[in-house]
């Protein structure tokens, strides 16, 4: 007997019906992504794990009817997905960007150097599933500001070093004029003996206190001078210090600087494809059908 | 000789001994002639053969008759109480004899053997470089058998020889301030080649003939030779300022896999600094330079002889990047 107080309920079969379809929608899609991943089509991976990206740049759609529902069943699984689609994304920039050198820090995870010389720059990390750089911004501006001073003929810190090699100039003067310092001060001492000795009328007493006033300033001032003089030598070795530092950098920027305009012609160039890197690269999976080589 | 006619009163004991008296003969003039006679002829023995240590050395082909007179000669004390021989080489000259000698033996006249009447010693000179100096040996005052190769003007040591210790070592500080600084404002490379391939040569002699444990030092060609510098650990700092002038020079200093900074100078001759293990897998961490050329004849005494800014670099920061020397020879 049916007990009408009761709510109307759904019916469980259509309940059953939807369920199932919401389950063999996923099942589908890891089916897919499962096949995609054994047939090594990146291309494929690459669109099922964000869709909507893929739309946007690579189709170019206005109107995105993508379903990221799915995409997050694989959302722990990054890491994993990184670490397969890393090896045909590294041999194609190694190949665009001869620069950049990768370096496996974690599984799925890269960082990457600017160039294989001394002391180079640990430029940013690499993001695969986006097909991107991130940039580590202090050292990318130092860049930029490289190209923007290129009109000036200018390097980053080339009015920096210029500053601190006159500080130097000076520093070395104070100790190259020690000696006459030295000389000076005799010469004072010995001007203020002489003039304490002086007996002088009393209306004069005043005239000769303010000379010999002004002389001991002088001296003080030697004496100070001689003060700085001392740590000059220490200053000097701290300046040639960050002198070589700024020498350093400027010599690293001017090797990636070159680096950039022998790859791209220009700052501008290299930004702008930054930009389209991901679009780009799927298109180039797509052109090859997935066989990227390292000689492409 | 007065002595010995002042004799001492003779206690003969009971048992016909005279254990413990200093005993002294009576002796008569005609006896004392006999002793002096005797004397004489166990000096002129002694100087006899000396002269057959000298015509070994002077004639001999083998190589071991020459080092068995060289060494003999070098401690002969030919002087005796009774016989005093007014002309005689020194103990450096000895060493400068056997190695003209030795080189001799295999037939290479490169360094020639003068006197010097002026100064009454003899000494070795080198054509092409003669006119800035010239070479002798100087005993080591504290170790028998060992004597430095030291050039006159100088006084720079550019090797220690040791017969008893069967060791020749050579000394960068004196190489890298005579043949690099001094002589290179002086002579072109190829003459100072030529002076170092004779030295490269005399060290392999030693190695070959008498086993000698021999020390190339910086003049070392091989690939695997490494030249440890006197830090032990990495400096950062003077490897920014190779970089920063090498790239001046239009050369690039690159970092290697392992932490190791490579200067590739042309097409098969690349100089790397790091730690002995990242340069020849040894597992030292002495930090060290290594010269690879693809004919291994070049060495870091090459290098800083051929590229300024190198040597500049070198030179400016001896502090922290001198080349080793042995300590127990060179101070």
């Amino acid at each position: 007997m049916a007990n009408t107080n009761e709510f109307v309920l759904s019916d469980h079969g259509e309940a059953t019906a939807a369920v199932i379809q919401a389950v063999v929608n996923k099942s589908r899609y890891l089916q897919t992504l499962h096949e995609a991943l054994e047939d090594q089509d990146d291309r494929l991976v690459y669109q099922l794990i964000n869709s909507e990206k893929y739309a946007r740049e690579v189709q170019q759609a206005r109107h995105i009817s993508a379903d990221p529902g799915n995409e997050s069943l694989v959302e722990d699984l990054h890491d994993q997905l990184s670490a397969f689609l890393s090896q045909k994304l590294i041999i194609f920039l190694r190949n665009r960007y001869p620069f950049f050198y990768f370096e496996e820090i974690g599984e799925g995870q890269y960082q990457f150097y600017f160039g294989n010389w001394w002391g180079r720059r640990l430029f940013g990390a690499l993001d695969v599933l986006n097909v991107s750089f991130d940039f580590d911004e202090v050292e990318y501006q130092k860049l930029a500001r490289t190209f923007a001073l290129e009109t000036q003929q200018k390097r980053l810190n080339s009015d920096q070093i210029e500053q601190i090699s006159l500080e130097n100039d000076k520093l070395q003067e104070l100790i190259d004029s020690q000696e006459e310092r030295d000389n000076q001060k005799a010469e004072l001492r010995s001007q203020i003996k002489q003039i304490s000795q002086e007996k002088v009328m009393p209306w004069e007493a005043n005239r000769q206190k303010e000379e010999k006033q002004a002389l001991i300033d002088k001296l003080t001032e030697l004496t100070e001078i001689d003060e700085s003089s001392n740590n000059a030598f220490q200053q000097i070795r701290q300046n040639e210090n960050r002198i070589l530092e700024l020498s350093k950098e400027d010599t690293l920027l001017s090797y990636e600087k070159q680096s950039i305009i022998a790859k791209f012609g220009s700052f501008e160039n290299f930004e702008a494809q930054n930009n389209v890197l991901y679009r780009d690269y799927i298109a180039n999976l797509i052109a090859t059908r997935g066989r990227v080589s390292a000689d492409e | 000789m007065n002595k010995e006619s002042q004799n001492e009163t003779i206690v003969f004991q009971p048992d016909g001994t005279s254990t413990g008296v200093k005993q002294k003969a009576v002796i008569s003039t005609s006896a004392r002639l006999q002793n002096y006679n005797d004397q004489l002829k166990e000096g002129l023995q002694h100087g006899i053969s000396f002269t057959k240590l000298l015509d070994q050395m002077v004639s001999t082909n083998d190589p071991h008759e020459l080092l068995d007179a060289a060494s003999k000669l070098i401690s002969f004390r030919l002087n005796t109480a009774f016989l005093v021989f007014p002309q005689q080489y020194s103990q450096a000259d000895f060493y400068l004899i056997f190695l003209s000698r030795l080189l001799q033996q295999h037939s290479s006249d490169q360094l020639i053997l003068q006197s010097s009447d002026r100064n009454r010693e003899l000494y070795h000179e080198f054509p092409g470089i003669n006119t800035a100096g010239y070479f002798i040996f100087q005993i080591d005052p504290v170790n028998e058998g060992g004597a430095y190769y030291v050039e006159k003007q100088t006084g720079e040591k550019l090797f220690y020889l040791n017969f008893s210790k069967h060791i020749l070592k050579f000394n960068a500080a004196a190489i890298t301030s005579l043949l690099v600084v001094n002589y290179q404002e002086k002579f072109v490379y190829s003459t100072i080649k030529k002076f170092v391939l004779l030295l490269i040569r005399i060290g392999d002699f030693f190695k070959e003939d008498y086993g000698f444990d021999v020390d190339f030092n910086i003049l070392d060609p091989s690939n695997s030779a490494v030249y440890p510098i006197i830090k032990t650990d990495l400096p950062n700092g003077a490897l920014d300022k190779l970089f920063v002038v090498a790239s001046q020079a239009g050369y690039m200093l690159k970092a290697g896999n392992n932490g190791e900074a490579i200067l590739e100078l042309k097409a098969d001759l690349v100089v790397t600094f790091g730690d002995e293990d990242q340069l020849i897998g040894n597992g030292q961490s002495q930090w060290a330079i290594n010269v690879t050329d693809k004919e291994e004849d070049l060495s870091w005494f090459d290098i800083i002889f051929n590229y300024d800014f190198i040597r500049d670099w070198y030179l400016n920061n001896l502090d922290v990047l001198e080349i080793q020397t042995d300590r127990r020879y060179f101070n």
